[in-house]
């Protein structure tokens, strides 16, 4: 069978982005692009101003002493930035799609590996192209009219940010209504089946953004969190089954799916259980009807709660039951910033590693429970089906535990070292006179010490004696300066690292992919599958899940990050 | 034969296999790392 369609659909996508990136980088688009990005823009023409007055008082002042005009370096903006940024894109997507768009047509295409791998290329310039639209305009443009709607007062809340009228939501949603009201046009198809893979891609490159330290707190919680509400929820079902006289085969594929990680779970329990095709398919639409549910509902809960990314990461990776969707609604929530997919993700990823353990608990049980059955071969199972990305994840983290991405001490891809503080950081002799006149009302050894270094290198020296002085700067009638001081030497002796800056932002895009492609495969068909005992069931479970882990979340869980 | 080999009818993956797709996401996942760690330093 040849797969790949001979259609113009990927070149006119690829002279669409040449277009924009020509747009874009001739300024024929400035006017759109301001509106757009208000609050960069006015940042843009503040600097411009500021580099302006600059540059006349440099030039004036070279004139009176007789000397030729200085060149200054015009500051790069935010503006600049994210116009060079869409203008790169669109340039080496669009080439490459157009390339790719003469060779589909220009082929002839025969059966095998290549025609098949060729034909899924349309299908992801298709949702690209969708991203492209949702991230440069749909986001910035319903974020700019809830602000504007409240800054009115119209509504006394914003609206964009209450219902999460992001680029991951609105992505989802388009994704959702080209495919229940559009149909995926032919030549997509197999494109948009690479969703999964793109979002398996983002998991285990998330691995490389943790820190031995974040682990170290995130990994206690979620394992006390996870192994309560996962373990509670297999007995739940399997006792709500056997009440309700649901088959053991289908009960047991329902535990799995309802208690761990969705999809995959019900997968890998479906052979020790032996379920058959129709309840695997039962327990498959349960789950994405309560996770597409969750996965809208919980972003304006964790709102209007007023949560924080460890908190409402927390709760979306324990009560939400599929993977796919927990990354959906941590990035609904939090689409800027990745703090909240992190500590979401982890709480998944504890979840996807009891599923050894569920297995073996399902064996057993339907062994138990089941007259006639058969005794699995239960590690033969767990090898054939456990989720090989998770270990990818971890294999990424020790790799990132190593220092090889960012000093293995970082948090949130921020690091300390003095090494690095540039000259012009250091302090100023106001500043380091303002301190001296400190030293007397240091109330310990280790604060003179602390203090005493900082003067002597007009730099922070050591993390430790950072926060040391970070409690000195607070003592009631310390100078100003000096307090100033402190928090300045501080802050040039933390660094971004870069390579965790360009983590993020491939995972930004890696994930609104994915989830552009996972809505396109919301089918009103695959939710229909629910239905009867199982929706009765996973409603319960779903729910109590939901709630409880909310409660608990909300009693016990504090932001540390 | 060659009909029935290509015929990678899945409705979730372009892969036949979940394996097969955890390994290319290994993979893929690794390629950026290394593309990050020479570019972005």
């Amino acid at each position: 069978m040849v797969y790949t369609r001979k259609s113009p659909a990927l070149l006119i996508i690829g002279f669409l982005l040449l277009v924009w990136g020509w747009l874009n980088a001739s300024g024929s688009v400035d006017g759109l692009q301001s509106t757009l990005q208000k609050s960069a823009y006015s940042d843009h023409v503040k600097i411009n101003e500021k580099f302006q007055a600059e540059l006349r008082v440099a030039t004036e002042q070279a004139q009176t002493e007789g000397k030729p005009a200085p060149e200054m370096k015009k500051p790069v903006s935010k503006f600049d930035k994210e116009k060079a940024f869409q203008t790169r894109l669109s340039y080496t997507f669009g080439g490459g799609f157009s390339l790719f768009g003469l060779l589909i047509l220009a082929w002839k295409s025969k059966t095998g590996n290549l025609d098949y791998y060729l034909s899924t290329v349309p299908g992801m310039a298709f949702i690209l192209l969708i991203a492209c639209v949702v991230r440069w305009g749909l986001d910035p443009m319903f974020a700019n009219w809830g602000k504007a709607v409240q800054d009115a007062g119209t509504l006394s809340w914003d609206f964009a940010k209450i219902f999460n009228l992001n680029y991951v939501v609105m992505g989802i949603v388009a994704g959702i209504v080209i495919v229940n009201v559009f149909k995926i046009p032919g030549w997509a198809a197999n494109g948009v089946r690479t969703a999964r893979f793109f979002l398996k891609t983002g998991v285990i490159l998330l691995g490389a953004l943790y820190s031995a330290a974040e682990l170290a707190q995130l990994g206690a919680l979620s394992v006390v969190m996870i192994g309560f509400f996962v373990l509670g929820s297999v007995w739940l079902v399997l006792l709500m089954g056997r009440r309700m006289r649901c088959p053991n085969s289908m009960t047991g594929v329902l535990s799995s799916g309802l208690g761990v990680c969705g999809v995959s779970a019900t997968v890998a329990a479906a052979p020790v259980v032996q379920a058959k095709a129709g309840e695997i398919a039962y327990t498959i639409g349960t789950i994405l009807l309560w996770g597409v549910g969750c996965m809208f509902l919980f972003p304006t809960v964790g709102h209007i709660l007023g949560m924080g990314p460890v908190q409402f990461g927390a709760w979306a990776g324990t009560g939400i039951l599929n993977s796919a969707q927990v990354a959906g609604a941590a990035l609904a929530f939090d689409p800027k910033g990745i703090e909240t997919l992190k500590v979401a993700e982890i709480f998944n990823i504890t979840r996807v590693l009891f599923l050894p353990i569920i297995v073996l608990w399902l064996a057993a049980w339907f062994v138990e429970h089941e007259k006639g059955a058969e005794k699995m071969n239960v590690r033969q199972v767990l090898i054939a089906k456990f989720p090989l990305f998770v270990l990818g994840f971890i294999a990424m983290f020790a790799l990132s535990s190593t220092g090889v991405f960012a000093p293995a001490g970082h948090y949130q891809g921020k690091y300390f070292s003095s090494a690095e503080v540039k000259e012009d950081k250091l302090l100023k002799p106001k500043e380091v006179r303002a301190l001296e006149a400190e030293l007397p009302k240091m109330r310990t050894a280790q604060e003179a010490k602390a203090l005493q270094d900082l003067i002597a290198n007009r730099k922070m020296m050591t993390r430790e004696q950072g926060e040391t002085l970070k409690t000195v700067a607070k003592i009631e009638g310390l100078d100003a300066v000096a307090a100033g001081a402190i928090a300045n030497a501080n802050k040039a002796a933390t660094h971004d690292s870069k390579i965790i800056k360009t983590f993020r932002d491939w995972l930004a895009w890696l994930f609104a992919f994915g989830l552009i492609g996972l809505g396109m495969q919301i089918t009103t068909a695959s939710i229909k599958q629910a239905g009867g005992k199982p929706l009765i069931i996973g409603s319960v479970v779903g729910t109590l899940k939901a709630v409880g882990s909310l409660i608990v979340v909300l009693m016990f869980v504090r932001e540390f990050i | 034969m060659s009909e029935h080999k290509f015929d990678r009818g899945h409705p979730l993956s372009i892969f036949v296999k979940d394996r097969n797709e955890d390994l290319s996401a290994l993979l893929f996942a690794f390629l950026i790392a290394m593309s990050v760690l020479l570019f972005a330093t």
